[in-house]
């Protein structure tokens, strides 16, 4: 089967996939920081400048998301994502959620 | 005509009744009915499968099939719909015979349906009005927000990320609570419910019900009270011949 490859597309698609694993990583690292910060380990001005850098790096992703127009690309990659991982996990735990239904 | 070697079987019905519907099965063929017993199947003569790459072309297969069963049901009563695409080899006899061995298991099933049909009821839940409705009620929130409004830039960052965790936590509670709210509600309106997969993160569930036709209409008011609530919507089709349930 032949592929179309636009460079407009392909730009679009390159991109919404590097900002998206941006995005992830920048996720699992604000989780650590909260861990972090509710578990006392971290001073003050720590944390202040922790969150004044993660700030800085939402806007600074969602200006590119914007400048670039790609977040429909971006939020497309993370959905497929979402949905291998909701289905995996739906695999293993869907009987809880019938624990309490008469059937 | 008797010469194919095979019978395409669209559905079983439960009568013995001999009906010749004429043309307007699948590929045009004859469609009648192989009475055995008390039932009959409801078939056309062929001699292979159904099969095409042309999307186009099975879809229309499958809606001659979905209207044979149609109107077999209002020809000849309750039909156990088959799903498209089942021959048995061989002759009538052989279509005969597998009645014959199969009758137990058939008017078993029969009796599961008559007088009954399938919907489909799909509801979806708007989980920012939810998320707002949450926000509105929660204390922890409400606490947070206070928290934050004193706080400087980079720790009010965290209690936004903590306060977008709770509503979420909570929307999700919320979400569980009403699909085993709704999903008892259905049950005790309809004979039988089978869970679907969801097609959309906005969608809370998808069941096919399978009602007996003088409850229909409990079903829908049921499913009225539901629409009405503030956040969910719900999509109600049907009706349909049981295929989910046979």
């Amino acid at each position: 089967m032949a592929i179309n490859i636009d460079e407009e597309n392909l730009k679009h698609g390159l991109l919404g996939l590097v900002i998206a694993i941006v995005e992830i990583i920048k996720d699992t690292l604000r989780h650590q920081a909260m861990e972090r910060i509710e578990s006392g380990r971290l001073a003050e001005e720590e944390i202040e400048r922790l969150g004044s850098a993660f700030e800085e790096l939402d806007k600074a992703i969602e200006d590119m998301k914007r400048e670039q127009g790609i977040s429909e690309a971006v939020h497309s990659v993370r959905k497929g994502l979402d949905d291998v991982a909701s289905d995996i996990v739906n695999k293993l735990v869907d009987f809880e959620k019938w624990k309490g239904v008469k059937r | 005509m008797s010469k194919k070697s095979g019978r395409y079987v669209y559905c079983v019905a439960d009568s013995g009744k001999s009906v010749n519907f004429g043309r307007i099965g699948i590929d045009k063929g004859i469609v009648y009915t192989i009475p055995s017993g008390n039932l009959c199947a409801v078939v056309h003569n062929c001699s292979k499968p159904y099969q095409s790459k042309d999307a186009e072309k099975v879809k229309g297969w499958v809606r001659t099939h979905q209207n044979i069963v149609d109107v077999a049901g209002k020809e000849l009563g309750t039909v156990i719909p088959l799903s498209f695409d089942v021959m048995v080899k061989g002759s009538n006899k052989d279509v005969m015979n597998w009645l014959e061995k199969e009758n137990e298991k058939l008017m078993d099933i029969i009796k599961r349906i008559k007088g009954r049909q399938e919907f489909g009821v799909q509801i979806f839940l708007d989980r920012k009005i939810m998320g707002s409705k949450i926000a509105e009620k929660n204390k922890e929130i409400q606490r947070l927000r206070k928290e934050m409004e004193k706080e400087s830039k980079g720790k009010a960052y965290f209690l936004r990320q903590r306060i977008e965790r709770v509503v979420k936590r909570e929307i999700e509670r919320g979400a569980d609570l009403c699909f085993k709210d709704f999903f008892n509600r259905i049950k005790i309106v309809a004979d039988d419910v089978r869970v679907d997969k969801v097609k959309s993160s906005d969608m809370l569930m998808n069941l096919s019900c399978l009602v007996h036709k003088g409850r229909i209409g409990e079903l829908g008011t049921e499913l009225g009270i539901i629409d009405d609530m503030e956040g969910f919507s719900v999509r109600f089709t049907g009706p349909w011949p049981p295929y989910s349930f046979v």
